[in-house]
């Protein structure tokens, strides 16, 4: 059978269609090796999330991990609440972040440590007069299959209601050697049902 | 077949000094855009962003770096700042398809000799977003300017 002609290219979409490829499907290759990997959305309020079985699930294949996180709060009371985080279940003191962020004309700027992890306000209060307001949260693990050393988070975080807005850049810490198996996330009431998180693996060099 | 998880849905070029840049027909396959610009204007502008034909409410605050303190104002629809040089923004809009819920939405911005920021965005809106219009305030998009669209699964 003679080769076919180039009928389509396309670096948008990744496709390439030549000769080579005569009488098959386009090769799309897994892009910038960017995945989604799972999503929870919560169906009912919920005190607390967790997202475990991380490097037993993905460990083999990914090297970095990207979390994504749509939230509010169930507080009915103005302005937004603090988001807390644990990894692998750690609740010793060994946790340190740093965050700057922007509130208004402010510009706070805060470190410190402790049991738990802090990325300062990020769930916007389920007050009356911004019912719809959502609060969001980037996450980036950098290496985070690697066992020598400690877990660090990059986050992204901002929102804004009628009472109250905020954009915080920073980073969680955990002094502690290890795989990221389980991220654990913690408010002061409940996470409002439709709250959700993302969790996307950039694959390892192969 | 492998299915991409950050998918480009459109990309323009500008040939000529454009005053603005639209995106259409936006899918609800996805669960969050990304539009990425990377530009030069005729004069420095703000840059803004409306979805769904414009109308409704925009907030934003912002976090300027290198400036003596933060800039967080309420304000309209602007997402960011573009220069005569080379700018660089990205803008992160998430839910975009859900309609329980405002959209928000994450911003960075950098060029080559203006402070960089990041800014949190609200569009006082639960409809699904089906199309968004990029401008700078008062300026054209100068040729050679890129624009992009991507749609992200999750």
């Amino acid at each position: 059978m003679p080769n076919k002609s180039l009928s389509r290219s396309s670096l948008l979409s990744f496709q390439k269609y030549s000769s080579l490829l005569a009488g098959n499907d386009a090769y799309i290759p897994v892009g910038p090796g960017f995945e989604h990997l799972e999503t929870t959305e919560l169906g009912a309020n919920a005190a607390t999330i967790t997202i475990s079985n991380i490097d037993t699930q993905y460990a083999a294949d990914y090297q970095h991990i990207q979390l994504r996180m749509v939230t509010k709060q169930t507080q009915s009371s103005a302005g937004a609440g603090d988001l807390s985080v644990r990894f692998n279940g750690v609740s010793t003191s060994d946790y340190s972040w740093v965050r700057f962020g922007g509130s208004g004309t402010s510009e706070p700027h805060t470190h410190n440590g402790g049991t738990i992890g802090s990325f300062g306000d990020v769930g916007p209060y389920n007050d009356s007069s911004s019912p719809n307001s959502w609060g969001v949260i980037v996450m980036d693990f950098f290496d985070c299959f690697d066992s020598t050393k400690g877990i660090a988070a990059k986050f992204h975080s901002g929102g804004i209601n009628n009472a109250y807005s905020w954009v915080n850049m920073g980073t969680v810490w955990l002094n502690n050697s290890s795989d990221l198996s389980s991220i654990f996330f913690d408010v002061y009431d409940q996470f409002k049902a439709g709250t959700r998180v993302s969790l996307y693996g950039y694959r390892k060099a192969s | 077949m492998a299915t991409l998880t950050r998918v480009p849905l459109a990309y323009i070029e500008i040939s000529s000094a454009t005053a603005s840049v639209t995106f259409g027909n936006i899918p609800n396959t996805f669960r969050d855009l990304e539009i990425s610009v990377v530009g030069t204007v005729n004069t420095a502008a703000e840059i803004g962003v409306n979805y769904n034909g414009g109308g409704g409410t925009y907030n934003y605050q912002r976090l300027y770096a290198g400036a003596p303190t933060a800039s967080g104002v309420f304000g309209v629809n602007r997402f960011a700042s573009i220069y005569t040089q080379g700018t660089i923004i990205k803008l992160t809009v998430f839910d975009y398809a859900k309609t329980d819920k405002n959209k928000t939405s994450l911003s960075q911005m950098g060029d080559a000799s203006n402070f960089p920021f990041t800014g949190a965005h609200e569009w006082e809106s639960t409809a699904a977003i089906t199309s968004l219009e990029i401008a700078p305030e008062s300026a054209s998009f100068q040729a050679g300017s890129k624009l992009a669209l991507f749609g992200v699964h999750g």
